[in-house]
């Protein structure tokens, strides 16, 4: 029999409190289900992971996967199942990888972190020191302490650029796991936080990728690629004003802002459709985004302004990155530590190839969007004269005629003809966008057998800055395209044609796609050179094939 | 439900949005001297008048003529350090910036525990351009009373649940829900005996207190004879030198007082000389200069090199005629 003390009596608490209490509670226990502990196999390394799709995939830190291209994942509960390396992003800390097992799997819904403000609250969930044994992860609250924070790479790796700084509890085992807002979504990967000669615990200060910038690489990984980050090709010094704008400093000539024609003295005033005020800032903002993307700059010389839009070029040579991403020598004492052989059913999803993170996932990425392309068309498009009727903003009309020897633009009586192979005597403006037609044709009719190669390479913004995913081709010649995919109708969004040396990439935006004749036809086709709007026509008739 | 979150968000929004945006003004990040070992050449600071003082923590930092005080929008303004406290360890400077954003050190009452905060301060220098300093949350854990036996700061300090005191963090405020000043972040402080950081603040009371003071010209100015008011610090030894207490590992050896009529004063020893060597041997901090004093007789001359507005000067400090009487 237990005796039991009169209680006092509880203190009344205000209704809200309890409210939030309880909502608290209700959004943890919902979030819960998708932070994942990721063990690296081998070695007691290891860290947090966030589902991010029902079928299994799930983010992490790069630092937490060791290097290595399969693991052992927990679920909360202590459900154990396998996972296999799907992409990693080396230089922004970010890794992809794909559970393998019956789910159902708890995907935590992608919140926006550019709506976060300072002092807002937020959660972390991990596996702070590996303790929990049934992987159910520790929670944290705290608040936004600061944003766009910078943290120093290792060496080149490892650089946070536009970090989320929050004063939750984040310590080692948190990396990879997820920071949520009060709603629950995920607003940032937990990966670093200050050290100091206190040791390697939390002391106040952490800092977490944000949720839109792993939005930017987010195909790139799914692709199964190494990606790399983005640099300018220039350096840049603060200007001479009290605050101090972002001023070109030296310039690469290689480069494509040089190119284009920035030059040194320039002052940055908008970059990716945001305006700038310092040179952190722009940093910060370069450091979102991935090697290859084209984003416009507007730039200030004296009285002028002027806007181009430049293709970034990376921060690594491509073998230079990849070889950073090998694992690590081991350290004497983990010589032990032989990785435990690959079991079959990762090796099913997992294709190593020098350069890939997992050439699985790039060939099931690259057959996926063939599939969607060739689906758009009920049936192939034939092989014959295709003929186009465009009419211009001007009102003039065009007629493009496309084989596969050859393309031709009328006029205002006026007849220019391409002919693939062929060099043209000084290819302008209007060579190339021809050209840009001609493959157009060509690749829809054949696709990537028209082409020497053809890889899927990740997300990329259009013209409006839309990110879609991409194919790029390369033909025997060497003419480079790539081709921007619409994800949810499937059908080709953009395709940017680029010639060699000294001209400039040409790309046709295609728009109002209408069904007809059971084909996909776009009805607004939009030009632009080097980025620059040239031409905005509709479609008036057309004949594709057979 | 999800009414219910918005509502935490808008309690919460409430209560912090105009708190983080007067604070995050009302303070200014430092840089002077140091970087080296546990002496950080950055720190925070409390923008406390409309013609813009700033109120420190007094270290090591600041002996420099080169501190630089940088604003929220990234204005960068030279900082004149114009009175010290060094018993509280608080400094008074002045840059040239007015502005009608600083705090407010009128009226205060009694912060009880429990109270929620927001602290503001540059730990770590993550903020080292324009970007506004880091916000941390806690709430008041307690008051600690003087008790030389736990820690040297002879003023009540508040205790906080959140690791406020990082590098850097010095000079930081703590302000509660409203955005009123309840106290000043003080330097990293541990207990070596229990390797325990404490995580602490300084009353706002006692800020007010040395600011009065400092305007009525009562504390201890740089370069002038010693401050009027008794220290705890004692000599040395009977050559009338002060060092600063030791309270970081490896303190620099500054002098922190002259006795008036000694052979130090006489030499021309003064308060805020950092002692870098005594006789041949190179000093590095409190420690090794106590070592290195107590190895000359008394009734030897006594050679001290020290660093003075950035210039090494030689003092020769006479030696104690047996009996105490001067040579």
């Amino acid at each position: 029999m237990v005796c039991v003390l009169a209680a006092p009596p509880e203190p009344a608490v205000d209704p809200r409190v309890l409210e939030v209490e309880a909502e608290r509670v209700a959004t943890i226990e919902r979030v819960a289900p998708g932070v994942i502990v990721v063990f690296v196999p081998g070695s007691s390394a290891g860290g947090s992971g966030v589902l991010i799709s029902p079928d299994g995939l799930a983010l992490t830190n790069f630092h937490v996967t060791g290097g290595r291209n399969w693991f052992f994942c927990g679920l909360p509960g202590g459900r154990m199942v396998h996972a296999v390396l799907v992409g990693v992003d080396p230089v922004g800390d970010l890794a992809l990888i794909k559970l393998i097992g019956p789910g159902p799997f708890a995907p935590v819904r992608l919140g926006d972190s550019d709506r976060l403000a300072v002092g807002e609250p937020v959660m972390a969930l991990g596996n702070p020191f590996m303790l929990a044994s049934d992987f159910e992860p520790t929670v944290s609250l705290g608040i936004i302490s600061g944003l766009h924070r910078y943290q120093y790479p290792s060496q080149t790796l490892l650089e946070y650029t536009d970090a989320i700084q929050t004063d939750a509890a984040i310590n080692p085992g948190n990396s990879g796991g997820a920071l949520v807002n009060l709603r629950g979504e995920l607003v940032g990967i937990n990966g670093r936080a200050s050290f100091d000669t206190r040791g390697r615990v939390n002391v106040g200060l952490a800092y977490a990728i944000s949720i839109n910038q792993a939005k930017n690489f987010l195909d790139h990984l799914a692709g199964g690629l190494i990606v790399d980050h983005a640099s300018l090709g220039a350096t840049l010094v603060r200007g001479e004003s009290a605050v101090g704008g972002a001023v070109v400093d030296e310039i690469a000539e290689t480069s494509d802002a040089y190119r284009l024609g920035l030059r040194s003295g320039d002052e940055i005033v908008a970059f990716a459709r945001r305006s700038i005020t310092s040179v952190n800032q722009f940093k910060g903002l370069l450091g979102t985004m991935p090697k290859g993307w084209r984003v416009p700059l507007a730039y200030r010389r004296g009285e002028t302004e002027e806007t181009i839009h430049l293709r970034l070029e990376g921060v690594h040579r491509p073998a230079e990155l990849v070889a950073l991403t090998k694992p690590k020598v081991a350290k004497p004492s983990a010589a032990k530590s032989v990785p435990p052989p690959v079991p079959d059913a990762v090796r099913a999803l997992l294709e190593p190839r020098d350069g890939y993170a997992n050439y699985y996932f790039q060939r099931q990425a690259r057959e996926r969007w063939l599939n969607e392309l060739r689906k758009t068309d009920r049936a192939s498009p034939g092989s014959g004269r295709w003929k186009l009727q465009l009419k211009g903003d001007d009102g003039v009309g065009v007629e493009i005629a496309l084989t596969d020897r050859a393309a031709s633009w009328n006029s205002g009586g006026a007849a220019f003809v391409f002919e693939p192979g062929t060099p043209s005597e000084r290819p302008d403006a209007r060579a190339a966008a021809l050209a840009a037609l001609w493959a157009w044709r060509w690749f829809l009719v054949r696709l990537h057998r028209g082409f020497e190669r053809c890889d899927y390479v990740g997300g990329f913004p259009d013209a409006d800055g839309v990110i879609h995913p991409a194919l790029e081709t390369v033909s025997e010649t060497g003419m480079r395209a790539m081709w921007l995919i619409d994800r949810d109708a499937g059908v080709l969004r953009s395709l940017e044609y680029e010639v060699p040396a000294d001209a400039h990439a040409c790309t046709w935006s295609l728009g109002d796609y209408r069904l007809s004749a059971g084909r996909h036809i776009p009805h607004l086709w939009e030009l632009a050179i080097a980025g620059k709007p040239a031409g905005r026509y509709t479609l008036t008739a057309a004949e594709i094939g057979p | 439900m999800i009414g219910s979150s918005l509502t935490e968000l808008l309690l919460v929004a409430a209560i912090a949005a105009p708190a983080i945006e007067s604070g995050a003004v009302r303070v200014v990040k430092l840089y002077g001297a140091g970087g080296r070992g546990r002496i950080e050449a950055y720190a925070t600071g409390l923008l406390v008048s409309p013609n813009g003082h700033v109120v420190t923590v007094f270290s090591a930092m600041l002996s420099t003529d080169e501190i630089i005080a940088v604003s929220a929008d990234g204005s960068r303004h030279k900082a004149a350090l114009v009175a010290v406290d060094p018993v509280r360890e608080l400094a008074l400077l002045k840059t040239d910036r007015a502005s009608s954003e600083h705090f407010r050190l009128g009226a205060t009452r009694e912060t009880k525990p429990a109270r929620r905060v927001l602290v503001f301060s540059n730990a770590f220098n993550v903020a080292s351009g324009a970007e506004p300093v880091s916000v941390q949350q806690g709430v008041i854990a307690g008051r600690l009373d003087p008790d030389p036996a736990v820690h040297p700061f002879p003023f009540p300090v508040y205790l906080l649940d959140a690791t406020v005191n990082n590098p850097g963090s010095a000079g930081g405020a703590v302000v509660d829900a409203k955005g009123d000043l309840i106290g000043m972040v003080g330097k990293e402080f541990r207990d070596r005996g229990r390797n325990v950081w404490l995580q602490y603040a300084v009353p706002v009371d006692e800020l007010a207190d040395f600011i009065q003071r400092s305007l009525r010209g009562e504390t201890v100015e740089r370069g002038t004879a010693a401050a009027p008011t008794s220290h705890p610090f004692p000599p040395v030894d009977s050559r009338g030198l002060r060092l600063v207490a030791n309270i970081l590992d490896r303190t620099p050896a500054f002098v922190d007082g002259v006795d008036p009529g000694s052979p130090a004063d006489e030499a021309g020893l003064r308060p805020d000389d950092l002692v870098v060597h005594v006789g041949n041997r190179v000093v590095r901090s409190v420690t090794e200069a106590r070592e290195a004093l107590a190895q000359v007789p008394l009734d030897k001359p006594l050679r001290l090199v020290i660093l003075r507005n950035d210039r090494l000067v030689t003092i020769e400090v006479a030696g104690r005629q047996r009996g105490g009487e001067k040579p």
